[in-house]
């Protein structure tokens, strides 16, 4: 009976939601401007996550049960925290070094990060990495990429 | 006939059938990668079509814009990561098929889709497009803002696990879409006084990171990768061709995709994106399978792979009919007739009719040969599936990275980018929809735009159902939009009511 009565009380709030909606977009000299489109999205977000509040089935309250992390799993996570602090130190570099020298460096240091051993093939796909996609986008495709202070760009033509 | 043999040898013609195939090649190689789209593509060989002779100049544009739109959705399949938006929804149940180790299915389901999707399209161009355009033309904003209400309807049906965060979803990706200056009044939203943001988020970078980006976070942690998925054997288009089986499954997809795409693609300003989510959500709310989709499911790579296609012809639409272009590429086609001293319109039938013979001839052939260009193009991509995950995921970040700060060439598309894979990596962990996110966001200017301006017109939003196809898409949308609850309310009835009976029994 609490799945029955927590969906009529879903079903009231929306149509009660709906009907203040429309009664007041109804009013005349109703001032259509930049705010009105948002303000509806952000009461209708409002309505849906009221909803989202209301626990309909017993299984569903369970959901969001937080399992105790294996010390493999915390191994994987702290491996992709790790990968997201690279993204966004490398994102940060581009300006400054570049995007020939910041490839090169952050190739090898994520591909490490991932299992792959410490070669001289590092730096090989490092470089191919950074050739390829310069000359795909800068040359090929004439989108600029950032230069930074050294002006790391190659003259091909 | 004698225009269409006028037609058939000017395409015949060594140099013409040369710069089809350079279109045909140039728009898989722009259309593959994040970042750079068609429209890329065909703005910058414009100035080349100074030095072609009208017809050329066309071939070329046709072949690019053809094989562009296909492109896509190889690296949507094998990657999650869609070369152009349109394929981003291609990526749903395409990546989910690589996983399980059925990428050729995956390809070989798109190639064939976009054929047909395109051939469909062609079809329609050629037989009724003036009839069309004077359908699209009779679309105001109410019939827009009902078209974008249905779209995104559909779309609840799309989540995963729960219906009321699909619609959370969709709805926040509509208040994404709000940030930056007001098409409406000019004036600043959401800006907080970041110069940066007046020009709002584009949602390029946001598909990237949300689809492509937030995968990588994942695999992050997983060295195993996609390693072992695919046997590395050189893709053959007899193994991704659909069998009898597979075609019956994606027949009815072909039918609502290749309609669907054609229809919204012929409406200004829509395009083959919005043809895409549509037809998709379409699919996985009415298909017999519809309980897979978003797992691998191959209908969910045929609608959105036949309607992007077909909608791509279908932008053409209002281009020859009424000289109106329907959209981006089609307003560089148009630059480019000009050039040449052509104007595409109701008369270009009469005064030009072979060159609208070797347009609507182009169109087919490119579309046809994408039957060739696919396998080709799907051969070289899908080894990449065999490199070990330390080389493939920093590449893909790199290419991610690129192709976020290639839309506007500024860094901060790269932050966005970054911090949608953050969002989007939550959003699925957490059983929310990042497709309808995306969606949302797709279709957000439009419904707002069409939305006002309806309000201005009838100053109430029951205008909005005055009209009668705007009232029947609405009442539809209505029904997609209630479906889930109402079955769900159908379902709590029923077993009350089989329990107050067991109860009744035993009293």
């Amino acid at each position: 009976m609490s799945a029955n009565r927590a969906l009529i009380a879903e079903i009231l709030v929306v149509l009660v939601a709906v009907g203040i909606l429309l009664r007041d977009l109804s009013v005349s000299g109703l001032t259509i401007n930049s705010t009105l489109w948002p303000t509806i999205l952000l009461v209708l977000m409002g309505i849906t996550a009221l909803l989202l509040l209301i626990p309909v089935k017993g299984a569903e309250a369970g959901q969001d049960t937080v399992e105790k992390a294996s010390g493999r799993e915390v191994d994987e996570s702290r491996r992709r925290y790790c990968m997201m602090a690279i993204y966004a130190v490398y994102v940060l570099a581009l300006p400054f070094l570049g995007f020939g020298l910041a490839t090169l460096l952050f190739i090898p240091v994520t591909a490490r990060l991932l299992g792959m051993p410490l070669t001289l093939a590092q730096i090989a796909v490092a470089l191919a990495t950074a050739v390829g996609v310069y000359l795909l986008f800068q040359v090929v495709f004439n989108v600029p990429l950032p230069a930074g202070p050294l002006n790391f760009h190659i003259r091909w033509f | 006939m004698e225009y269409v043999s006028a037609a058939l040898h000017i395409i015949g013609d060594w140099t013409n059938l040369g710069l089809l195939a350079v279109g045909l090649v140039l728009g898989s190689l722009f259309g593959v990668l994040p970042g750079v789209s068609v429209l890329t593509a065909v703005v910058l060989v414009l100035p080349l079509t100074y030095a072609l002779s009208s017809e050329g100049s066309i071939i070329l544009l046709i072949g690019i814009y053809v094989s562009g739109i296909f492109a896509g959705s190889t690296t949507a399949i094998l990657f999650n990561i869609p070369g152009d938006p349109q394929n981003a929804c291609t990526a749903i149940d395409g990546y989910p098929m690589t996983r399980k180790g059925k990428a050729a299915k995956a390809i070989g389901a798109a190639i064939v889709s976009s054929a047909i999707g395109g051939l469909f399209g062609c079809l329609v161009l050629i037989l009724v497009s003036r009839q069309l355009a004077t359908v699209s033309l009779a679309f105001g904003p109410a019939e827009y803002f009902a078209l974008t209400f249905l779209g995104l309807s559909v779309v609840s049906g799309l989540g995963v696990s729960s219906y009321g965060k699909t619609v959370l979803s969709v709805l926040a990706g509509l208040l994404l879409a709000t940030f930056g200056v007001s098409e409406v009044s000019g004036e600043s939203r959401f800006t907080f006084g970041i110069e940066i943001l007046n020009s709002g988020f584009n949602f390029v970078p946001v598909i990237i990171g949300a689809l492509a980006m937030s995968e990588v976070f994942e695999k992050a942690g997983d060295t195993k990768g996609l390693t072992g998925k695919y046997s590395g054997k050189a893709f053959s288009i007899r193994d991704g061709l659909p069998d009898m089986a597979e075609a019956k499954a994606m027949l009815p997809a072909w039918a609502r995709g290749g309609a669907l795409g054609t229809f919204i693609g012929a409406l200004p300003g829509a395009g083959a994106t919005v043809a895409a989510f549509v037809a998709y959500g379409v699919e996985r709310a009415v298909n017999v399978r519809r309980k897979f989709f978003g797992r691998g499911e191959i209908a969910g790579v045929a609608a959105p792979e036949t309607a992007n296609n077909a909608a791509g012809m279908g932008t053409l639409v209002p281009l020859l009919a009424l000289g109106i272009p329907g959209g981006g590429v089609a307003a560089v086609m148009l630059s480019a007739l000009q050039i040449h001293g052509l104007q595409p319109g109701p008369l270009m039938f009469i005064s030009q009719p072979v060159m609208v013979q070797v347009i609507f001839i182009t169109a087919l052939i490119a579309n046809a040969l994408i039957l060739c260009i696919g396998p080709w193009q799907a051969r070289y991509i899908v080894r990449l599936l065999t490199l070990p995950s330390y080389l493939l995921y920093p590449a893909i970040a790199v290419f991610c990275i690129v192709g976020a700060y290639s839309v506007n060439n500024n860094i901060f598309d790269v932050w966005v980018m970054l911090a949608s894979g953050l969002v989007g990596a939550y959003l699925r962990t957490h059983g929310y929809s990042v497709v309808a996110l995306v969606l949302g966001m797709v279709l957000g200017p439009i419904a707002e735009g069409a939305f006002v301006q309806g309000m201005i017109m009838f100053s109430s939003p029951l205008g909005f159902v005055s009209r009668p196809l705007s009232a029947s898409m609405i009442a539809l949308g209505v029904v997609f939009l209630t479906l889930p609850l109402l079955l769900r309310a159908f379902g709590s009835l029923r077993s009350w009511s089989k329990g107050a009976n067991l109860s009744a029994s035993a009293d």
